[in-house]
């Protein structure tokens, strides 16, 4: 099942890994994303102004991937979605004893909110599916686009993101999901494609339930050809984390940055799930 | 490949059971009741599922035979294991058999996650146990859970949310897993639970009814939420009795608004009609559509645009079953497919009740003995998405 990344944009802490691969910028040790000027892809500022963080960085990467091309579906993903929104409108509720109501709070917290924003800018019709599955949701996201790509859909566009806000962060912290105890947050878009020509590297393998070790041996591949890649250093601990390391892993085959290893392993353990996408220098 | 659907199941306001719920929406007429189970100070008809969270938990151990450990669970993961416990009594075995799980849902664990934010934001502290259960995942862990423990090897899982399509677009993603080949057995499933959240926000939008809501009536002012849980399970294996045949499901995207859908009903008309060219079905021979039919001034006047662009003069019989089991969110696609895979079992259309006065289309008001080969099921939900499922008699 042929999966080739053609395209990446990210809303990271080093910025869009589409425009630069500043491995050397990172300098914060917040891990929260450095945005972009949102200008660029939402021109319109009212629209600018209602859509939370989640959404802004969402819709900039993925209009980013979408400057030039065209693609017959749309696979979005989110674990906690616009969470700043949910706070709102619970917020509402409990301080107005449900007198009042916020509804573009509750629209903006509705999962697939970002599908729906990326439809109406780019006014295209195409089928959209929102996965929403923690730690897994990347992983299973791109086994589907897999799928779809072996005869439903010649091109994809993949999309997620996930924000944080100081209550969201507290309770991650509490129930321990990050090993290093650094929480981030960002977006990541790419186009997905069955066709070869152009591509930076070619998805080979995306498990859940599985760690790089077992995902290699069912690969056939022995570890000296493998970079198993810490990305978590640049973007932090999120549920969807792990496309922002798919990306950055794209990104570093498309300038054979590995020293002669063909494939990148992209392992991610979240709390008690693990899942592993497998790259190849395409 | 050809897919069937060879199990199905329904927790709704009718209890457990897709033959309830069938019979109760052929002969009763909702009247509101007092709500026993949820905590709103809104005066409106909403339809539990008429067990408490402990009387569920009950019923898995009794009845069901899952135990369950002793923590938090949130309304939402009860509610999905017992429709799958449920499923499971009329299912092959899934011992040694490979299966997808595709879960759908709204509002994930927020029954729970709203009361830690009630105490968080009157103490500034809060119960974390409240929370752990918070995102649709956790659902999908705990079914998976259950089948793992009956020696399914559950080789893919996920939870999918597209608001009101939801269940219905995982329906057509365990569809497309099938069809990968090595997988025995899908399990397409949806869940939502009434909670303050959802009660608030659709009330935030002015789409909620005061009264039973009236589906396709001139006169009907928005709809009643309901809690709902249902699954279905899908096979290639045409050994297996089946319930209908599978022969398609569909999504397009509105790209209109973010709650509204276009006054061409763009986005419905495209998955109706994507529905019908993957089945190889041409619009005359649809039988009967079960639609989404809200009772929003909204959803009805676009969805009967909708059938009217897709079927012409020629609209089949139609109804919504909604008026009985309220809008169950993310449970309404599959509720509605085992609902629908029903009718074509006792070849009977079920009506749409408080239905007066006509704005656009007459639905189906009285159940109906009639032929039905293919039918035709819709959800559209916010956020633009229009999912169309297309099914035929075994």
């Amino acid at each position: 099942m042929s999966c080739y990344i053609k395209k990446v944009s990210t809303v990271s802490p080093i910025g869009d890994l589409g425009d630069n691969l500043n491995l050397n910028s990172f300098a914060a040790n917040t891990f929260n994303a450095v945005e972009p000027d949102y200008k660029e892809v939402i021109v319109n500022a009212n629209l600018r102004r209602r859509m939370n963080r989640m959404l802004k960085m969402g819709t900039y990467a993925a209009m980013k991937c979408l400057a030039d091309t065209d693609v017959d579906m749309m696979l979005t993903a989110t674990s906690l979605g616009s969470i700043s929104d949910t706070e709102k409108m619970l917020d509402t509720i409990y301080t107005s004893g449900e007198t009042l109501g916020n509804p573009t709070a509750f629209i903006q917290s509705t999962f697939n909110t970002l599908a729906g924003n990326i439809a109406q800018l780019k006014s295209t019709h195409i089928p959209n599916i929102t996965f929403v599955n923690r730690g897994d949701t990347v992983a299973n996201a791109l086994r589907y686009a897999q799928v779809k790509l072996s005869g439903d859909a010649d091109n994809i566009l993949y999309v997620s993101s996930d924000e944080k806000t100081e209550l969201s962060e507290s309770v991650l912290r509490k129930f321990n999901l990050s090993a290093s105890g650094e929480y981030g947050e960002g977006s990541t878009a790419m186009i997905l494609s069955s066709e070869k020509t152009g591509a930076l590297a070619e998805i080979v393998y995306s498990k859940c339930g599985v760690d790089v070790q077992t995902a290699l041996a069912e690969l056939h591949i022995s570890t000296a050809e493998v970079e198993i890649l810490d990305y978590k250093r640049w973007c932090g601990e999120y549920a969807t984390a792990s496309a922002f390391g798919v990306a950055l892993a794209a990104r570093m085959l498309g300038f054979c940055m590995f020293d002669g290893k063909t494939h990148v392993a992209i392992e991610h353990r979240y709390g008690h799930e693990i899942s592993v996408v497998v790259l190849r220098k395409s | 490949m050809k897919i069937f659907c060879c199990a199905s199941s329904i927790v709704s306001v009718s209890g457990i059971g897709v033959g309830k719920c069938f019979d109760d929406i052929a002969n009763a007429d909702y009247s509101a009741k007092k709500l026993q189970y949820t905590d709103t100070a809104h005066e409106i008809p909403l339809r539990e599922i008429p067990f408490s969270n402990e009387e569920i938990e009950r019923m898995l151990a009794d009845n069901y035979n899952v135990v369950l450990p002793s923590r938090v669970y949130t309304r939402t993961a009860l509610l999905s294991m017992l429709t799958v416990a449920d499923l499971l009594q009329s299912a092959p075995s899934l011992s040694g058999k490979k299966v997808v799980v595709v879960n759908a849902t709204t509002a994930g664990g927020m029954d729970k996650s709203e009361l830690f934010y009630r105490d968080y934001i009157a103490n500034g502290d809060a119960d974390i146990a409240l929370v752990a259960g918070h995102e649709p995942a956790d659902s999908t862990k705990h079914v998976c859970d259950i089948l793992k423990s009956m020696g399914a090897d559950v080789v893919w899982s996920s939870t999918i949310s597209t608001a009101c399509s939801s269940s219905a677009v995982a329906v057509g993603v365990g569809m497309d897993m099938l069809k990968c080949g090595d997988v025995d057995f899908a399990i397409c499933m949806g869940v939502d639970p009434l909670c303050k959240f959802t009660i608030n926000g659709f009330n935030s939008l002015g789409i909620l009814s005061k009264d039973v809501c009236r589906p396709f009536d001139a006169d009907r002012d928005g709809l009643n939420l309901g809690e709902g849980a249902a699954s279905v399970m899908l096979t290639a294996d045409g050994n297996i009795p089946a319930l209908c045949e599978m022969l398609s499901c569909e999504t397009a995207s509105d790209a209109y608004h973010q709650t509204a859908t276009s006054p061409d009903a763009v986005g419905p008309t495209l998955a109706m009609k994507a529905a019908l060219k993957k089945a190889c079905v041409d619009a005359d021979k649809i039988s009967y559509v079960n639609a989404h039919g809200t009772a929003t001034p909204n959803n009805d006047e676009s969805e009967s645009i909708a059938m009217i662009n897709v079927f012409g003069e020629n609209v089949p019989p139609f109804s919504s079953t909604k008026f009985w089991t309220g809008h169950t969110l993310g449970a309404c696609g599959v509720l509605e497919l085992a609902l629908s895979a029903e009718m074509l079992k006792k070849q009977t259309i079920l009506p749409t009740r408080n239905f007066e006065k006509v704005e656009r289309l007459t639905p189906v008001c009285k159940m109906e003995k009639t032929e039905l080969e293919y039918i035709m099921t819709n959800s559209f939900g916010f956020g633009g998405g229009a999912t169309s499922i297309i099914i035929k008699r075994v």
